[in-house]
């Protein structure tokens, strides 16, 4: 049988998907009456990267994932 | 706009004008085509069209780098307090030292603590870590490769076993990297990094540019004209960097002007080393005797054979995106000038 190769995207995909869900737990914490002592903390800063790093990172994963792309 | 103009003089000393571009040309012309960091990735490419791509991808991104290292001051300059007052007391650093104030260098980070919180200030922070890391990482491998494949494979052992070679590229690799920290120690106390990474840059990349175009672009080029002709480079970058240590009074003479600033000494370093080296190598190669074309092929241009690089579209072409890079380099330079 043979080994899925794994692409460095998917690497970097894995890698910043987490990112995006550590920062989307902390970003909803501060949603909820915990916002940080930081200037323009109302803008919610770690939510929206947190989104937009979620979202991006989660298409990166799956478009790069071993079974359906090679590196070559 | 207005503050950011105001901003520029005060650190350039005086607007730039014509003459001035042309020293530009050659160091950047010259990292681009001769810097190792650079050239080993175009090396590593699968294919002659990501080859091509990967400078113009890089050019594309590089000329973001003035968002990250200029902006930050910029805004931190602008900011006020109600009163009127500045937010940030910035000071230079040999004040800093003595007083315990925020320096200018110290702007990206305290404008990070500024707007983020816990967690995107982590993330702000790995991101620079990790573009320092990537850096450090290509220079290491591009010293590694280096002497491994090109001094010590080539030059000092050339019969060695593939095992033999991997272990000296580990080591190099481990000395490598010993070596950068100890330099890291001689150049703390240097005045700006970057005055050094630009003498260094005068020395060795300016006269080594040269030397490339000429070999690549040239077919009269000959051996003798390319070694003469790098090491006059070298040598006249290394003498006149020594000629202003020892007499202040020199950089007017480099520089072509009397109100020319410490910065601006190493990018006429670069521009007569350059220069120094292509008449060196031009003079020299036309008293040799000429390399037969037979022997150019596949090393000089106008006598190897181009293989297509298979870009049907468009879109698909490394010289479409280098124009639109350039445009867009201008329009840059145009609007920020």
């Amino acid at each position: 049988m043979a080994r899925a190769k794994l692409s460095i995207w998917f690497f970097c995909g894995i890698l910043m998907l987490a990112d995006g869900v550590v920062l989307l737990g902390q970003g909803i914490f501060e949603h909820f009456g915990h916002a940080p002592a930081t200037v323009l903390a109302n803008l919610q800063p770690t939510l929206w990267w947190a989104v937009l790093l979620t979202l991006f990172e989660t298409f990166y994963t799956v478009r790069f994932r071993p079974s359906t792309h090679s590196v070559d | 706009m207005e503050h950011a103009r105001r901003v520029q003089g005060q650190s350039d000393g005086r607007a730039l004008d014509g003459h001035r571009l042309w020293p530009g040309f050659v160091i950047s012309f010259g990292y681009w085509t001769t810097d190792f960091l650079v050239v080993q990735r175009v090396l590593s490419a699968n294919s002659l069209r990501s080859a091509k791509m990967a400078p113009v991808i890089g050019a594309a991104v590089k000329m973001a780098v003035p968002l990250i290292v200029i902006l930050p001051g910029l805004i931190a300059l602008g900011l006020h307090n109600a009163d009127g007052s500045m937010v940030f007391h910035l000071v230079p650093g040999s004040v800093a030292k003595a007083t315990g104030q925020h320096s200018y260098d110290d702007v990206l980070p305290l404008m990070l603590i500024r707007y983020c919180g816990p967690g995107l200030l982590g993330l702000g922070i790995t991101a620079l870590i990790a573009g320092f890391m990537s850096g450090m990482a290509g220079n290491i491998s591009a010293f590694s490769t280096v002497w491994t494949h090109d001094l010590y494979g080539a030059f000092i052992n050339k019969k060695a076993s593939d095992r033999h070679y991997v272990a000296m590229g580990r080591w190099s690799t481990v000395i490598g990297m010993l070596v950068s920290i100890a330099t890291a120690y001689l150049v703390m106390n240097a005045a700006s990094i970057m005055d050094y990474v630009q003498a260094l840059f005068s020395f060795f990349i300016a006269p080594l540019f040269g030397t490339v175009i000429l070999g690549m672009l040239w077919k009269r080029a000959t051996r003798a004209g390319g070694f003469w002709g790098l090491l006059c480079g070298t040598v006249a970058s290394i003498g006149m960097f020594v000629w202003v240590r020892i007499n202040a009074d020199g950089l007017r003479y480099i520089a072509i002007s009397s109100d020319a600033r410490p910065m601006a000494e190493n990018l006429y370093h670069a521009l007569w080393s350059w220069l120094i080296c292509v008449g060196v190598t031009v003079i020299v190669s036309l008293m040799t005797k000429p390399i037969p074309t037979a022997q150019l092929s596949g090393l000089v241009y106008g006598v190897t054979p181009l293989p297509s690089d298979g870009a049907a579209t468009l879109w698909q072409k490394p010289a479409f995106w280098a124009v639109v890079v350039i445009v867009v380099f201008f329009i840059l330079n145009i609007v920020f000038f």
